[in-house]
Parts: structure tokens; C-alpha cells; sequence
């Protein structure tokens, strides 16, 4: 690439324009204190904070505690607090620190980058989805030996008050869940089932679901209450775990419990799919559509028009309780051959690497004693592990909704333990695979089902299951690298010192280097070393949980892995690029036009301009939120203006984000781009204003007005920023994250997973930091490819006022 | 006439972008101040669509407040504290270093010039998780996790965009006036500060507000970077909150939370629209 190829058309601005108005600048002034005031007072507070109240050392030993608090917020967080500062009295000597990243996705990310750095918390919550993962790579500390200890000693800690399956769903041997060591102890769990308007049931005439209903009964209520005039027969959320509860209640699952290979395609097993999915697609209102993604999940049965929703656990309890339009309760797991059901549970565990592992492990039994879990329990958010808690009035409160706490407990007793794979992406996979038939409809339940074997099977043949691999040779590399590092500096400095000119060049030389010095500092450290570091990685296998002295060097397998047997890598860079496709000519034909037009001499140009511009400022969730229901496929926004419009030429509105979104998933979040153009807006309006009144008058001479203006005198003039922008936008659309991330989570199927979604999966979900890495430098070649063949082919065609 | 037409024509595009483009805002600011059954419903799409708030609940925005973080009111102001210090500190640092650097990229004649000058483009178009969890080992190496160092430090070594931005600009400022000053006595460093910056102030006030709302509304580094909650930034601690308040029931917080997040944003941009727009506007006349 060659250096100044690139040119704003920006230049020094003449001296300010005349002194203001001395209203104006008596609020200029105004404003100008306040800011400094609010400065003022945000270092006084983080100063008086770090300084005067920072960590008061000493010898003490210092734990570190994580954990979230999810749907209970300050009152979870209260909690573990309370028992903290309890455990604390009693052991003086030792300090705990606590750390808090909100939510169970913020959690796991901090979590490993944690871990990754060699400085895990001491003790911490997992789920356990997450165990046999974390687990088999080694980072948990067995509790068994503590346990055998503590009852030696005379002071045992009482398991048998827990309910077994809460144990056994920590359990891990390295095969399979419910069995070998113990890696943690349940802080809380819930068993499964359906939660119903009791008031819909009325209306229709249904009595209540009994405790040993079957999925005959659950399908007749859903349908009388889906008669009823603008209500919905059931929610029926399709989640792995939940799907897999489904399954197990005919007697079967999707996988045999070394999940090796998969049962999806047994005739038995796609039956029982298909009944579900013919529930939702054949028939009128029995279930929801699945097109909603906003009115989905546990809050769509808050609008009272749905008479079932679920299998979901205790955790929606809190947020139900708020209901006063109707009464509600809840119903156990229909039975199909089995009665049977599943728990989710969260427990605490020590870390494999703390240094301190007898305080921590005095610390995890405060966290579990009764008394915590008491506390706990009135949250109403999860039932207590410890039985004596479970049936005290902790737990079963009358007084509350549901009234039928008893068939929690009921269920509980008869749950088995639910077996996950070590592979984290099994999940991921069963869900976007499954869900086309079973959720969106887009798919037949044998193709679905056919699709999730392929990629499972495509996931065993990998060439990163080859079997053992190398330690990576760090100490070689550095090695290596260093003496490299000499030899170019060696070479470079040489040839230097060879073409060095005179003396005043060399004092001038001298003050360029000093001057430019942070660029270079900064592109050593913070780009030269971790672009070094992650192509290193590339070709190694590596969790990032544990230390980076585990990875293992697999060569060019992850590349491989990526080009042959990664399905999902070419259907999000398909998504990807489809987007791109869309969002670049589309956005910068908009943000030119949108420039074009602020470029007019208007009243009031200013107050517009800064409108345009607003979108582009705001960021975040809130944004997201709007966004998920404007382009909701059953009440949203978009489709309330496009369904009145099309329907007379015979259109209907796409499901944007559900059954379409193979079509029209990416074109959306194209859409919502286009609101977002205005700092390419700004750049243009900078560029227009930047072009020279004479031409424009020249052309006018020669009587060139119009359009034909624009092509002759205004397109030319603005070329270079034209390719700077368009190059800025190339990399913007290849790196779209936040919005996805936020608003479909990739769904459904893969149809929205763009790619550096899929690459955060990868490092953040699947524990496969070394295979991310692969992907960043895949992505860093098309985006490179893409920029020079775009400088390529614009190199004729763009005009530079001041190439110098 | 004609033109009076196009003019009329121009003006009414305007008006329907900017009423697109705002209605956005105004929807969030109705649904913040509404009831919470109100709120659900016009975020599940239940076919309400508001455009006015029926009985304004202002003491939604107190109340929202307060339940930031895990301490009554402390939260938030916590957080807020921690932003506007590290936003400070972040965009008064971007301003100096990336000006600093483009002056001598742009004004100094050196070997080697044009190669860094590529280099620093090219880093641009690195997706910024490719350095995600090695820059986290380098600063851990340091002993700096778990303090704002980490998010603050490499903005004094300045920032590619803008170091690109201000070459631009600064190649096009009359060589008469460096002359001048130089003849005066000065060296770089007084040329940059005394003839560069105060002719930069347009991109300097870009500069300004647009790493202030980048780093306002950053998230995932604060998030991998801070640990206790007293240090966490306005960003963290809305996340944590939508996932409180996230749901159906309680929207009308989340909103409410999320535009006071916002408003500094807002309120920079309308104050700053003026120096930012006309300076890259009047800026580009050739010197």
C-alpha cells in the first residue's frame, strides 16, 4: 500500500469568526463551569475512593470471590455479601474480595480472561452446563478429599441433607456427568415444568393439570385455551436442555450419554420432534409462532393471553409474582412413557490454583451453610438444595404464588441428572440445527435432524480430535523471535546508517523519531506484540482457561478445521458477506445523499445536521431493545408500515428474524445500518465543503447544472473520500458484533451469526481460543484482500488535489 | 421558482430524516416514563404504538437510578464518577499524542516516514479481537488489571484514525506560517503547540467527541479490565441492569437508565455540532 494514498480534503481554518454575542458567551461560560465542576467532582470522588480508601494490606490472606446475580440483582447480590461478611468475623485473617460482572454471559468472559491470565478467583459459581468443560480441562478442585477430612476431623459438612441429583450434577469422571469426583457444592437449583394462567383454564373449562398429566392432557388444554378469542395455547420454549427434558419424557434423548454419535434420525426420536413441530405449524394458536422474538421465552406469559409457558424452572418466579391480573400456578413436566425430569443447578467451586485452598474451601461451606441458603430461598428465584431448607417455610410459602410449591420439591425427587457433552459446542449446534424445524419452520424436522448429525460427525473426524499433540515450545519461540528481532534491527541499522543524511537532516531525523515516538512505542506494544502473539496462537490449541504454557502446537489443523470441517464458518461468512454486500453501497449511497442535502443552504441546517447525525452517537441496549421490536415478526414496527403496503400487490411482510431470515435476516440488520451512517454523513458534508466554489462556477459558465454536474465536477472532487470511507465501511461491516450480539444472538439456525460473532463463540463459548485466533487472521486477510483490490481498482478513477 | 421549489423539496426531506432518525429517542423517552404495564406492552408489540406518554411517571428516573449497581444511589454515582475520569482523561490524552504524531508524520521530513505511516494504516483494519487476549496478558503481566491504567494508557500513544486525521489537516497548513514561527525561535514542540493545535481546533473537537462516545459507551474492555464493582463504568453498570430489568416488566427502568447513559453523549454532541460541523466545513477552503 502505498502512503498518502488516502486524502481528506481538510485544511487549516482561517482565523475564528468574529467574537461572539456576549449573551452567547456568558452561557458558553456557564457551561464551561459546570463541565469543569462535574469533572471536579468525578476525580474528587474516585480519588477520595482509591486513594484514602484503597486495599488496606497487611498480612491478611485474600480470597477472591465471583459470582453473578442475575434475576435477583441487588437482593442475590445482598446475600452472598451477607454471608461474606459473616465468613469474615469468624475468620480473622482473612479478607474476600468479591467480584460481580452482572450477568452469567459477562460472567464466563470475565471468568477466562481471568483464568487465561494465571489469576483465577478463588471460588466462584458454575453451571452446570458448564461443568464437564471446565472440568476436563482441569481448572475445578475435587472436594471430595475436604469432605472425607472434615467428617475425620469430626466437624463433617452434610451432604446427605442435599438432594442427591443437585450432587450428582457436579459430578464429572471424565466421561460422563453423575459420576467421579465432586467439583463443586449446589448453591441452588430447579427442577422443570409448565406455568399456567389459571384464569384461561377456567374460561375453557379445563381442570387444573394433575400432578401425573400427560402430554395428551397438556395438548387438549393448549388447544381449548387456543379457541379462546386472542389467546395462545402455550409457550413452548425450545432450549436444549428443555428439548432434551421433551425427549426423555417418550424415553428418549438425542444422544447416548457418550454422545459419540446421535440418535436424531432413530425414527422414534423424529416422531416426537415432528409432534412438536406440527403442534406449532399445523395448528392454529395451540402454541406461539415462534416468529416473535420479542414477546417469546418466559415474559410472554405476562400478557395473559397465553394459557401455558414453559418447561421453564423456578428462576421466572419472582418476576410472575408481580402479576395481578390473573392468577397463576405451576404444573409438573407432562409425562409421555416416562415421568421423569431434569434439574439446573449452580454451585460453587474452588479453583484448581488458588493458593489458599483450606480457606477457600471454609469459605464455600459458609456460602452453602443453612443459613445462607435460607437467605437464598426467600427469593423465591431457585429451590435450596439442602432438603431440611427445601421443606422448611423458607421455601414453601403459602402465602406466595405458586401455591403449589410441593410439586417443585415432587419433581425434584424423581430428577435425573441431565448428561452434557465436554464439548460446549454441542449445544450451540443442537439448538441452531433443531430449532429450523422445531422453532422457525424453515426446515423439515429430517432435514434438521440430518444437518445436526452431519455436523456432529464432522466435528468427531476433525483434525483437532487427531489425538496428542505437542506442548507449544515457548521458550524456542522467544527464542527464536528474539534473535530475529536482533538480526532485522542489525540489518535495518546497518542500511541506516549507510544512506544517513547530512548534519542538519540527522538533527531534523532526530525530532521526527522523538516526535513519533508514542506511534511506535504504541505499535509495538499494544499492536506488534499481541498481532505476534495471536498468529502464534493460530496455530495452536489452546483453551484460554488454562495458563497459555498448556497450549498445544496442531500446526495448520486449525486452518484446516476452519476451510473443510467447519460448516458454520462458511454459513457465517456467507452472512457476513451478504451483508457487507448490502450495507456498504447502501449506507454510503445514503450517507451521500444524506451529505448532499445537508450541504444545502437551509434554515435551521445546523439543528438538522445534528439530528442526522444523533443515531450514530447513541449506542447500547436501549438502542438494541427498540430495534428487536421494530423489526419483531409479529407486532413490530416495520411490519405494521410494510403489511398495508404490500398487501395490495399480494405481499406479506417477511418474518424478519424468524422463518425468512435466510433471506432477510441480514438485509435487517442492513436496514438498521443505515441509520447508523452519519459519521460517514459528516466525512462527505467535510469533503463537499471542501470542493472549491469556481469549479462550480466554471461548470456554470459552461452551462453543466444538475445531475450532470455531479457526475463531471462533484463525484470527481470527492473521490478520495469516497475510498476512504467505502475502505472504512468494508472493515465496519466485516466486524459487525454488538448489534447481533445484543439482538438475535445469531439465530435462527446461523442465519444472523455473523462472523466475528461466530469467532467470539469460538474463544468465549467453546473454549477454543487457539481456533479464534486462526479465524481473526483469516478475517484480517479478506479485509486485507478486500482494501487493496479496492485501492486497485479506484486508482484510475480517483482524483488527488494534493498528492504530494 | 424552480429553485424555490427544490429548496421546498429539500426542507421537507429533512424534516421526514430528522423525524426518522429521532423518533427512536422520543420512543425510548415515552416508554421510560411509562407504567410498567404500559411499557410491556408497547415493547412487546402488542400493537400500541405510543407516541405520547398517557401520565409521565417522572419518579421513574429516581427510581431507575437508584437501582444501579448493588448500593442504593452509590452505584450510579460510582459509576458515573469512574466514566467521566477515564473519558476525561482518555480524550485529553487522544488529542495530544495523535496531534503530536501527525504533526511530525505531516511536518518533519524523516526516513522511514512513509513505512510507519502504512503500518499505522494497516493496524486499522484489525478486528480488535485478534488483540483482545493478548493485550489482557500483557497487562496483567504489568499488574495493572483491575485498575483503569489499562484503559487509559494506550491513549497516550496515540490513536491511528485520528493521528490520520490531523496529517491531513496539518499538510495543508502554509509552510509561511511554520516558517515564520521558526524563524521566531521556535522548535517542533513550540511550533505544534503554539502554531498546530490552535489552527487544529476543528479536528480537535472531532477528536474529542468522538473518543468520548467511543469510550463512554465502551464495553467489553471495562468489562474484561475492571473487576470490583466500585470501578465499574457507566457502561458495565447498565449492562448489569438490563439484566435486572430486561424483561417485559420493568422496561420503562431499563429506557430510563439507558437515555441518562446517553445524555451526556447528546448534550456534547448538540454543544459541540457547531465547532465540529462548520470546522470540518470551513476547514477545507485550501490555505
Amino acid at each position: 500500500m502505498g502512503a498518502p494514498v488516502l486524502d481528506l480534503p481538510t485544511g487549516p481554518s482561517p482565523p475564528r469568526s468574529p467574537a461572539p454575542a456576549a449573551a452567547s458567551r456568558f452561557w458558553r461560560a456557564l457551561a464551561t463551569g459546570a463541565l469543569g465542576l462535574v469533572i471536579l467532582w468525578a476525580f474528587g470522588r474516585v480519588v477520595r475512593r482509591d486513594v484514602f480508601q484503597g486495599p488496606t494490606s497487611g498480612d491478611s490472606t485474600t480470597l477472591v470471590v465471583m459470582h453473578w446475580s442475575g434475576g435477583a440483582g441487588q437482593e442475590e447480590d445482598q446475600i452472598v455479601r451477607d454471608a461474606l461478611a459473616r465468613f469474615e468475623r469468624a475468620n480473622p485473617g482473612i479478607r474476600v474480595e468479591r467480584i460481580n460482572p452482572g450477568d452469567a454471559g459477562s460472567f464466563y468472559t470475565k471468568l477466562q480472561t481471568m483464568m487465561a491470565a494465571g489469576t483465577p478467583p478463588d471460588v466462584f459459581y458454575v453451571g452446570d452446563e458448564r461443568l464437564p468443560s471446565l472440568a476436563r480441562m482441569g481448572v475445578l478442585q475435587p472436594i471430595d478429599d475436604w469432605l472425607a477430612r472434615d467428617a475425620a476431623a469430626g466437624a463433617p459438612f452434610d451432604t446427605s441433607d442435599f438432594f442427591d441429583v443437585t450432587l450428582d450434577a457436579f459430578r464429572y469422571d471424565g466421561q460422563r456427568t453423575g459420576a467421579g469426583p465432586l467439583y463443586g457444592i449446589p448453591k441452588d437449583f430447579t427442577s422443570i415444568g409448565f406455568y399456567y394462567n389459571k384464569d384461561l383454564f377456567a374460561r375453557a373449562g379445563l381442570p387444573e393439570p394433575a400432578g401425573d398429566w400427560t402430554w395428551d392432557d397438556f395438548i387438549r388444554a393448549a388447544r381449548a385455551i387456543g379457541a379462546l378469542d386472542g389467546c395462545t395455547g402455550a409457550e413452548f420454549v425450545t432450549w436444549p436442555r428443555m428439548l432434551r427434558l421433551y425427549l426423555m419424557t417418550e424415553g428418549l434423548d438425542v444422544a447416548p450419554p457418550d454422545f459419540t454419535t446421535l440418535r436424531v434420525q432413530e425414527p422414534e426420536v423424529e416422531a416426537a420432534l415432528q409432534r412438536l413441530a406440527s403442534w406449532r405449524f399445523d395448528e392454529d394458536n395451540t402454541l406461539t409462532s415462534g416468529k416473535s422474538r420479542v414477546a417469546s421465552g418466559e415474559t410472554v406469559f405476562l400478557t395473559g393471553k397465553v394459557g401455558l409457558a414453559g418447561p421453564f424452572g423456578r428462576w421466572v418466579v419472582p418476576s410472575y409474582q408481580k402479576i395481578e391480573e390473573f392468577e397463576w400456578d405451576f404444573a409438573p413436566m407432562p409425562r409421555g412413557k416416562v415421568k421423569t425430569n431434569v434439574v439446573a443447578a449452580v454451585a460453587w467451586s474452588v479453583s484448581s490454583r488458588t493458593k489458599h485452598p483450606d480457606e477457600a474451601w471454609r469459605l464455600v461451606r459458609e456460602l452453602c451453610s443453612v443459613e445462607s441458603q435460607t437467605a437464598l430461598s426467600r427469593l423465591g428465584l431457585a429451590i435450596p438444595p439442602r432438603r431440611s431448607v427445601a421443606n422448611s417455610d423458607a421455601f414453601v410459602d403459602t402465602t406466595t404464588p405458586p401455591a403449589r410449591d410441593d410439586v417443585f420439591l415432587a419433581e425434584a425427587e424423581i430428577a435425573e441428572v441431565l448428561a452434557f457433552p465436554p464439548s460446549p459446542k454441542f449445544d450451540s449446534l443442537m439448538e441452531t440445527r433443531l430449532n429450523q424445524a422445531v422453532l422457525t419452520g424453515d426446515l423439515s424436522v429430517a432435514q434438521a435432524a440430518r444437518n445436526f448429525a452431519d455436523a456432529w460427525a464432522l466435528e468427531g473426524t476433525s483434525p483437532l480430535m487427531r489425538g496428542e499433540f505437542q506442548r507449544m515450545p515457548w521458550g524456542t519461540i522467544t527464542r527464536w523471535a528474539c534473535a530475529l528481532l536482533a538480526a532485522a534491527a542489525l540489518v535495518l541499522g546497518a542500511l541506516w546508517w549507510r544512506t544517513r543524511p547530512g548534519l542538519l537532516g540527522r538533527a531534523e531525523e532526530r525530532a521526527g523519531w522523538l516526535l513519533a515516538s508514542p506511534l511506535v512505542l504504541g505499535l509495538a506494544l499494544f499492536m506488534a506484540f499481541p498481532i505476534g502473539l495471536s498468529l502464534l496462537l493460530s496455530f495452536t490449541r489452546w483453551t484460554g482457561i488454562a495458563g497459555v504454557e498448556t497450549a498445544q502446537f496442531v500446526g495448520l489443523a486449525n486452518y484446516e478445521q476452519l476451510l473443510l470441517h467447519d460448516g458454520r464458518f462458511w454459513t457465517c461468512l456467507r452472512v457476513t458477506a451478504y451483508y457487507a454486500l448490502l450495507a456498504v453501497p447502501l449506507g454510503q449511497a445514503f450517507a451521500l445523499g444524506a451529505a448532499l442535502l445537508m450541504n444545502s443552504k437551509v434554515r435551521g441546517i445546523g439543528f438538522f445536521r445534528a439530528a442526522w447525525y444523533l443515531p450514530s452517537v447513541l449506542a447500547g441496549v436501549g438502542v438494541a431493545v427498540l430495534w428487536r421490536w421494530v423489526f419483531d415478526g409479529d407486532g413490530g414496527l416495520m411490519n405494521a408500515v410494510l403489511g398495508p403496503l404490500l398487501a395490495p400487490i399480494g405481499l406479506a411482510p417477511p418474518d424478519w428474524f424468524g422463518s425468512d431470515a435466510a433471506v432477510f435476516g441480514a438485509p435487517a440488520f442492513a436496514i438498521m445500518s443505515l441509520w447508523m451512517v452519519g459519521g460517514s454523513m459528516m466525512i462527505y458534508l467535510a469533503g463537499l465543503q471542501g470542493i472549491p466554489a469556481e469549479l462550480y462556477e466554471a461548470a456554470e459558465l459552461e452551462g453543466v447544472t444538475g445531475f450532470e454536474r455531479f457526475r463531471r465536477v462533484t463525484l470527481p472532487m470527492l473521490s478520495p473520500v469516497l475510498i476512504f470511507n467505502g475502505i472504512m465501511a468494508i472493515i465496519g461491516s466485516f466486524q459487525v458484533f454488538t448489534q447481533a450480539f445484543v439482538m438475535t444472538r445469531g439465530e435462527p439456525g446461523d442465519l444472523t451469526r455473523f462472523y466475528v460473532l461466530y469467532l467470539y463463540n469460538q474463544a468465549f463459548d467453546f473454549y477454543e481460543m487457539g481456533y479464534a485466533s486462526a479465524m481473526a487472521w483469516l478475517l484480517l486477510l479478506v479485509v486485507l484482500a478486500l482494501t487493496v483490490l479496492v485501492l486497485r481498482g479506484s486508482r484510475r478513477h480517483v482524483h488527488y488535489e494534493a498528492l504530494r | 421558482m424552480q429553485r424555490k421549489a427544490k429548496q421546498r423539496f429539500a426542507l421537507a426531506l429533512l424534516i421526514v430524516g430528522a423525524a426518522l432518525m429521532l423518533f427512536p429517542l422520543w420512543w425510548m423517552l415515552v416508554v421510560s416514563l411509562e407504567t410498567p404495564a404500559r411499557a410491556g406492552a408497547a415493547t412487546a408489540g402488542a400493537g400500541l404504538m405510543q407516541l405520547w406518554p398517557s401520565d409521565p411517571q417522572w419518579h421513574n428516573y429516581p427510581d431507575a437510578l437508584a437501582e444501579v449497581g448493588t448500593r442504593r444511589w452509590d452505584g450510579f454515582l460510582d459509576a458515573l464518577a469512574n466514566s467521566i475520569v477515564i473519558t476525561t482523561l482518555v480524550v485529553i490524552a487522544t488529542v495530544l499524542s495523535s496531534s503530536l504524531v501527525a504533526y511530525a508524520l505531516s511536518r518533519i521530513d524523516f526516513r522511514g516516514r512513509g513505512v510507519l505511516f502504512a503500518v499505522m494504516l494497516g493496524t486499522m483494519m484489525l478486528p480488535p479481537q485478534v488483540t483482545m487476549i493478548p493485550l489482557f496478558l500483557l497487562f496483567r503481566s504489568l499488574g495493572w488489571v483491575d485498575s483503569i491504567l489499562p484503559l487509559i494508557v494506550p491513549a497516550f500513544f496515540g490513536n491511528a484514525f485520528f493521528i490520520f486525521m490531523y496529517r491531513q489537516f496539518m499538510a495543508q497548513v502554509p509552510e509561511a506560517l511554520v516558517e515564520a514561527a521558526r524563524l521566531d525561535g521556535c522548535g517542533h514542540l513550540e511550533i505544534w503547540r503554539r502554531v498546530m493545535l490552535p489552527l487544529c481546533r476543528p479536528v480537535s473537537a472531532i477528536t474529542a467527541v468522538f473518543t468520548f462516545i467511543f469510550v463512554w459507551n465502551d464495553f467489553l474492555g471495562p468489562l474484561i479490565y475492571l473487576h470490583s464493582e466500585e470501578k465499574a463504568t457507566l457502561a458495565i453498570a447498565l449492562n448489569s441492569f438490563r439484566n435486572q430489568y430486561g424483561g417485559l416488566e420493568d422496561v420503562q427502568y431499563l429506557m430510563a437508565v439507558s437515555l441518562v447513559t446517553m445524555l451526556p453523549c447528546i448534550l456534547l454532541f448538540f454543544g459541540a455540532q457547531r465547532a465540529f460541523v462548520e470546522g470540518l466545513g470551513k476547514g477545507a477552503v485550501k490555505g
